[in-house]
């Protein structure tokens, strides 16, 4: 993978995409409290 | 109260309501009623001599309640009105403390943004005092209390209270 | 002189012009005040935030580091990255609204009002002098280390040029070179470093072929613990590095500057989000190019000036100076602004509250450039005989904020208890810690990251101090009670409240509150 060592890759490449994830989540958590607000 | 200066608004309460709907679709929003904010102007002749001169004109507001102040782009325009009472809350600072505030408020900035050798020249021109005009709106959604937020009708910008 | 000197010059007098020609068409006019400058499309804002974050710290310090120490580097950027999601998203809504309550403009101010203190304020101010200076510094040591390349001289008297220019700048066009010179700027440096990643990339074969040629020279650089595993399992450091930029921002002493536009305008939106992509992206590249240099430029001398050499190595002469000079304009105008703020907060924080009381503006002024040429006199000094790395007075600046400010903003909304004493204990306990820490180098025999010590120590004070003195006062707790409770507003809505009007919605709301009790006096 990259050709990096097992411990780097998995140490530093997922982090990325956890942030990315996590910006999903919240905006989908925001989101979603937005909506249930809205249909009261 | 008597006649004073104020500006007038350039966003009516139609323009609010359709302006905030943007946002907001499923809110109800009524426009309750026109508040004026007192302001004191300050207009100073400004003169920088460094490599390259600089002369013009600048101003400044202060806050006539809490003693802010604010840099301003253009000169506004007044007109003369009567406002009633209830309509204005009640200056609390007055304008020598303002003219105070005001003058440390262009000093700081002119010395910011001209740098540090040569020490701005400020000179009062005029000092006015305005009323600005801000919609009260009222905010309403299903089961949840009303809330209410104040709309400036010059620039549309907004603040829940 | 060099043909690179002579683009320089060149390329200060364009951007000069572009001011000058600039500031000359607002003051033609009669209505239109100075200063007052409205505010500018969103594209230009954030290319203007951009240019001040890109300056020394990314085009030398960041891939120094990657050049010296492999990936292990990352972490730096990954706490970066990761830092201002959880910021926006977790800690600054409800303190966004709790400052709305409080109508504070700035997040000092808003410390003050919250912990009902003025010491908080003037901690805070002082603790904001440590870290101005010590990245003015840093813009000092970059500006040498580009003046030397453009020039040819040596670094001692490029120092001395560079920051000449620095003052000649500052002096002649500090005024004029606001806002549209940045944007040209911003769009040379984003080119530049795009078009260095770009060839450079394709240049080592990709990730894999750069990792394939790192392990061929050493393959502790692929390690997660540094060159030569100098860091092996020291989660300590690990956690530090992750943490400091990332939550350092906080701390930014933002000295906010309010307008009032007397005409309508269309409110500006999208700047947030343009540059939080921006942010995405840059934030790993000077990284990148660090490794990229192990193996382009084996023979390189000086680790921070990879992105330099790179860009000499890859572009014809004429690009390479052009960045050089961007990036050294850049860090012209983040050093002058940054040595401005710092003489500001101190005459008016420091010593008109405590020394004299009554000083008049020319006193005050006289202090505030006394303080900026002595530390620019330090600062010259502190760069010639032991400069330290670019990077080393980051990582010192951002941690003595972070330090200071983190433990009271989580505070201040997650803690009923927290108050004035417990704000003062942990910014003062947080920052001494890190400035100990980092002068008698504790991290090398306890292994723990600076950052982490001055954060723990920190959290201590807040407990402790908060279990003393004052309680806070019932306004203040109701208001702590009114921003706990769910948003009301939709999220677009809510994201394009005016912040600036908070001291005006305060006085309003009370104003409002005034007068219903007066009318339900006068009916009852």
């Amino acid at each position: 993978m990259f050709n990096l060592p097992a411990e780097t890759f998995w140490w530093l490449v997922p982090w990325p995409f956890i942030w990315v994830g996590l910006a999903l989540v919240l905006y989908v958590k925001l989101k979603r409290e937005d909506e249930k607000e809205n249909d009261r | 109260m008597s006649g004073v200066l104020m500006q007038e608004p350039v966003y009516g309460e139609q323009d609010v309501l359709r302006g905030l709907q943007q946002y907001e679709k499923q809110a109800k929003m009524n426009v309750r009623k026109l508040i004026f904010y007192p302001y004191y102007l300050f207009e100073y002749e400004l003169g920088i001599r460094s490599l390259l001169k600089l002369k013009g004109k600048t101003a400044c507001t202060i806050d006539a309640l809490s003693g802010y102040g604010a840099l301003i782009d253009v000169q506004p325009e007044f007109s003369h009105r009567q406002i009633e009472a209830g309509q204005a809350p009640a200056i609390q600072i007055d304008e020598d403390e303002a003219r105070e505030a005001a003058g440390q408020f262009i000093f700081e900035n002119a010395m910011s943004k001209t740098k540090f050798v040569t020490v701005p020249d400020i000179q009062l021109l005029t000092s006015t005092l305005f009323y600005r005009p801000f919609w009260l709106v009222e905010y309403r959604l299903e089961a949840y209390e009303p809330k209410s937020l104040i709309v400036d009708a010059i620039s549309g910008s907004y603040h829940p209270l | 002189m060099s043909m690179d000197g002579v683009i320089f010059i060149t390329y200060i007098a364009v951007l000069l012009v572009i001011g000058l020609w600039f500031s000359r068409k607002s003051s033609e006019s009669t209505e239109n005040y100075l200063l007052g400058g409205r505010s500018l499309g969103p594209a230009v804002t954030a290319m203007t935030m951009q240019t001040t974050a890109m300056s020394g710290y990314m085009f030398m310090g960041a891939p120094a580091l990657a050049f010296k120490y492999g990936w292990y580097a990352l972490w730096y950027a990954i706490g970066d990255a990761g830092g201002s999601i959880i910021n926006l998203s977790v800690l600054g809504k409800r303190m966004r609204r709790m400052s709305e309550l409080l109508g504070a403009l700035s997040p000092i101010e808003y410390l003050e009002k919250r912990f009902e203190s003025a010491s908080v304020r003037v901690i805070g101010s002082i603790i904001a002098i440590v870290f101005l200076f010590a990245y003015v510094c840093a813009q000092f040591i970059a500006a040498g280390k580009a003046m030397a390349t453009l020039t040819g001289f040596p670094y001692e008297l490029s120092l001395v040029i560079g920051i000449s220019v620095i003052i000649i700048y500052t002096v002649a066009g500090g005024y004029l070179a606001v806002a549209y010179t940045s944007f040209v700027q911003g769009i040379i440096m984003v080119t530049g470093v795009v078009g260095i990643g770009f060839l450079a990339y394709f240049h080592v074969g990709g990730i894999s072929g750069l990792n394939t040629a790192l392990a061929q020279i050493d393959p502790t650089y692929l390690s997660i613990w540094g060159k030569d595993l100098a860091f092996y399992g020291q989660w300590g450091v690990v956690l530090g590095a992750i943490l400091i930029f990332g939550i350092g921002y906080m701390g930014l002493p933002h000295v906010v500057v309010r307008h009032m536009s007397m005409q309508s305008t269309k409110t500006v939106k999208g700047a947030i989000l343009i540059s939080a992509i921006w942010n995405q992206f840059f934030i790993y590249v000077p990284y990148i190019l660090g490794l990229i240099g192990i193996i382009l430029l084996p023979n390189l001398a000086d680790p921070e000036m990879v992105i330099t050499e790179l860009a000499y190595t890859l572009f014809p002469g004429f690009f390479a100076a052009l960045l050089l000079s961007a990036v050294m304009s850049a860090v012209m105008s983040t050093a002058d602004s940054l040595l401005m703020q710092a003489g500001t907060i101190l005459s008016r924080d420091v010593y008109q509250r405590f020394i004299n009381k009554n000083a008049s503006q020319k006193t005050t002024v006289l202090v505030s450039r006394l303080c900026i040429l002595g530390g620019g006199l330090v600062g010259i000094a502190v760069a010639i005989y032991e400069p330290p790395s670019i990077f080393g007075l980051a990582v010192f600046a951002f941690g003595t904020l972070g330090n200071s400010f983190l433990v009271p903003y989580v505070a201040s909304v997650y803690s009923k208890k927290a108050n004035a004493l417990g704000c003062l204990c942990a910014m003062i306990g947080g920052a001494m810690t890190n400035i100990i820490w980092t002068s008698m180098e504790l991290e090398t025999i306890t292994a723990v990251h600076p950052f982490l010590a001055g954060l723990t120590v920190s959290l201590i004070g807040m407990i402790i101090g908060s279990r003393f003195g004052r309680k806070p006062s019932q306004p203040i707790l109701n208001i702590f009670e009114q921003s706990t409770n769910k948003r009301f507003f939709s999220k677009e809505f809510d994201q394009n409240i005016a912040r600036s009007l908070a001291p005006e919605a305060k006085n309003i709301s009370s104003f409002l509150s005034q007068e219903t009790d007066r009318h339900s006096g006068i009916y009852s």
